[in-house]
């Protein structure tokens, strides 16, 4: 043990002073680790100041090289429509907390970066938002993470066939359903949706369902669904990575309905067929999904009528050229020609004298169980009077006959 | 480190009727608000509701204020110093006292609340949320506990505090002056070339100033193993280090008389 003398600044008590150590011994040791790491530390705060770029590559090359095989967002567009691949859109900002964890070892981490490489398209948008002209920009343009106010870390995954849609039909996709259908065990709770029909499935298993981190580190909202925003492990944006590509490349959700196939068209039948035209994604599709093909919906449509779905892919100028074949497949023109659908999503009553009438959701989609029902209480009706006809007869509820026809037209 | 130190200033704090009141409070406010919560919010069940880690500071604040200068200037310090023990072993152990104090009750505060959470919704009991701030709470006590005693090193009694509050003061005002600086100059617009340098300098300034007296460090970033986070753990390194060598070196160039002031 140690014996220490209390002689002024060590000086000798007249003792062994190889046994004694001095009460103001200087631990010189501690002195050099101070100013060694004060001046490492201020080295790099200085270097981080004067050039960040340099600062930021040198700390990278402890890193290695970058795994995710990022695309130019001016070639995202058309790879993905050939690849028939989701875009992955990464938005990353230097000096925001999830941006730099992110670029600097989640997205780099093996997992996540083959589930990328293999499953997506990646683009970097790095708040870039206004400066790429391409086909994403509707989108990059509305995203919540490159809004100049709020730029932080986003991923969003984009499917190849919403490409050019706009932000609203991103976020919201019918396939979201076939998710929330699935075992509760199977499904991690850290996701909100747009759709208001997914949230009753998925709370009681949500941790976070409108939440936001309570210990005041992020005041976000969680996550929207098929964006992430904020993550706490790498893990959890493996989940994301993975979910996001299962919704997109699942079926479209078709509810409790007891739908018909296309053959029982030329069928005869007591009741009335129900020919429902729906995109197979976005926002409407979504919301008329929710609506009519389950519960009071699904009932109605189940006790009235006939149900015949048509998935119609959706339409998108800029694809015409790329998918003429899926399209021919897919769009079911010729039946919508027939039946004078005009546009997306309608539904046609057709009768079994085989008159028609088109029930589309002009007054709001949340009305279309009551636009359904009147219209099958009022019958027939022409969408509007063919060219050159005459309007004969007008009764008092606005319905006019029209000369050469039988049919009545508001 | 001396085990007899840490401990006399433990009971020190527990003879100290102003100081285990305070501590009371400390641990019944958060409680009580995020009860208040409870109440009149429907989804706080959902929620793991933690005090954030910031809240490590008011513990070691409390358990370390005068934590050397007190002894310094009613004169205990004379008396210390007649047993075998070197100063650098004295402030060592004082910092490691106060620290591990109130990393202890930070942390038994943070569990407390986190029981509560977890007793409406135990699926929260494991959450890495919970284990990321009770480990920022601990770096929070260590590093700031280093200022602390660094400060209280320097001054006599519990003046520690007042320097404390002077230099979050200037925080302030440099604060200010750097978002001055960065915003619209209006009519200065000529002078760009001079005051944008000078808005870097008091950005610097204001970073380090954030780093000594917030000297956190984030678990999640660790656990991804993030090079990008060396330099964040270098800074509380170098701080940590640099107060306890500073509070050592300033000890040395003193005489300890009975009474200081």
């Amino acid at each position: 043990m140690q014996q220490i003398s209390r002689g002024p600044q060590g000086a000798s008590t007249g003792r062994d002073t190889k046994k004694y150590v001095s009460m103001r011994k200087q631990p010189l040791w501690l002195y050099r680790s101070a100013c060694l790491l004060l001046a490492l530390s201020g080295a790099m705060m200085i270097f981080e100041r004067v050039n960040a770029t340099a600062y930021y590559d040198t700390l990278k090359l402890l890193l290695g090289p970058e795994r995710v095989e990022w695309v130019p967002v001016k070639d995202a567009a058309a790879r993905a429509i050939a690849l028939k691949k989701p875009i992955l859109l990464v938005n990353m900002v230097r000096n925001d907390y999830y941006s730099d964890r992110a670029e600097w070892s989640v997205i780099r981490d093996g997992h996540n970066a083959d589930i990328i490489n293999q499953h997506y398209v990646p683009v970097r948008v790095d708040g870039d938002a206004l400066n790429n002209a391409s086909l994403l920009s509707p989108i990059i343009n509305e995203l919540p993470f490159t809004n100049n106010y709020n730029k932080g870390f986003g991923m969003l995954a984009i499917p190849y066939k919403l490409i050019g849609a706009n932000y609203r039909d991103v976020m919201s996709t019918d396939n979201i359903f076939e998710i929330c259908n699935l075992p509760n065990d199977q499904v991690n709770g850290d996701y909100d949706f747009y759709s208001s029909g997914c949230a009753a499935d998925l709370s009681p298993v949500s941790k976070s369902f409108h939440a936001f981190n309570w210990s005041g580190r992020v005041m976000r909202r969680a996550k929207f669904f098929p964006a992430l925003y904020w993550f706490e492990t790498s893990g959890d944006v493996s989940i994301f990575l993975d979910r996001a590509y299962k919704w997109h490349t699942g079926k479209p959700y078709r509810g409790t309905v007891h739908w018909q196939p296309e053959t029982s068209l030329t069928m005869e039948a007591s009741k009335p067929k129900l020919l429902t035209f729906v995109p197979d994604c976005g926002v409407e599709s979504d919301q008329l999904r929710n609506q009519l093909f389950k519960d009071e919906g699904a009932t109605l449509v189940n006790q009235k009528f006939l149900p015949v779905l048509f998935d119609v892919k959706r339409e998108n100028e800029e694809l015409k050229i790329n998918r003429i074949e899926e399209r021919a497949r897919g769009d079911y023109l010729d039946l919508r020609k027939t039946y004078k659908v005009k546009q997306l999503p309608a539904m046609v009553i057709v009768w079994p004298s085989g008159q028609s009438r088109v029930v589309y959701c002009d007054r709001g989609i949340y009305n279309i169980k009551e636009d359904l029902s009147e219209a099958l209480q009022a019958g027939p009706l022409w969408e509007s009077a063919p060219e050159g006809d005459t309007v004969v007869k007008c009764s008092h509820d606005g319905l006019c006959r029209i000369k050469g026809h039988n049919h009545f037209s508001r | 480190m001396n085990k007899a130190i840490c401990a006399t200033t433990w009971r020190e704090f527990k003879a100290n009727k102003v100081r285990c009141s305070i501590l009371t409070l400390l641990f019944l406010l958060p409680v009580a608000f995020y009860t208040l919560v409870r109440l009149n919010w429907d989804n706080a069940y959902e929620v793991d509701m933690i005090s954030p880690p910031i809240i490590a500071l008011a513990y070691t604040l409390l358990w370390s204020v005068g934590v050397i200068g007190r002894e310094v200037q009613n004169g205990t310090i004379g008396l210390v110093f007649t047993r075998p023990i070197t100063i650098a072993n004295y402030v060592v152990s004082k910092w490691f006292a106060v620290s591990f104090a109130a990393a202890i009750c930070s942390v038994q505060a943070g569990v407390i609340e986190h029981l509560i959470s977890s007793f409406y919704n135990p699926s929260l009991l494991f959450s890495l949320e919970f284990f990321s701030n009770c480990c920022e709470r601990v770096f929070i006590c260590f590093g700031f506990a280093a200022v602390m005693v660094m400060l209280s090193s320097l001054v006599s009694g519990m003046k520690d505090i007042a320097v404390l509050a002077g230099f979050a003061l200037l925080w302030g005002i440099t604060n200010m002056i750097g978002g001055m600086l960065r915003s619209d100059l209006g009519i200065f617009n000529q002078y760009a070339n001079v005051i944008y340098p000078l808005a870097g300098l008091v950005d610097l300034y204001n970073k380090m100033m954030m780093q000594a007296f917030f000297p956190s460090l984030s678990i999640e970033p660790m656990l991804d193993l993030n090079f990008l986070y060396l330099p964040a753990i270098l800074n509380y390194g170098a701080l940590v280090t640099a107060c306890l060598a500073s509070s050592i070196f300033l000890l040395n160039r003193k005489e300890f008389s009975y009474a200081a002031d």
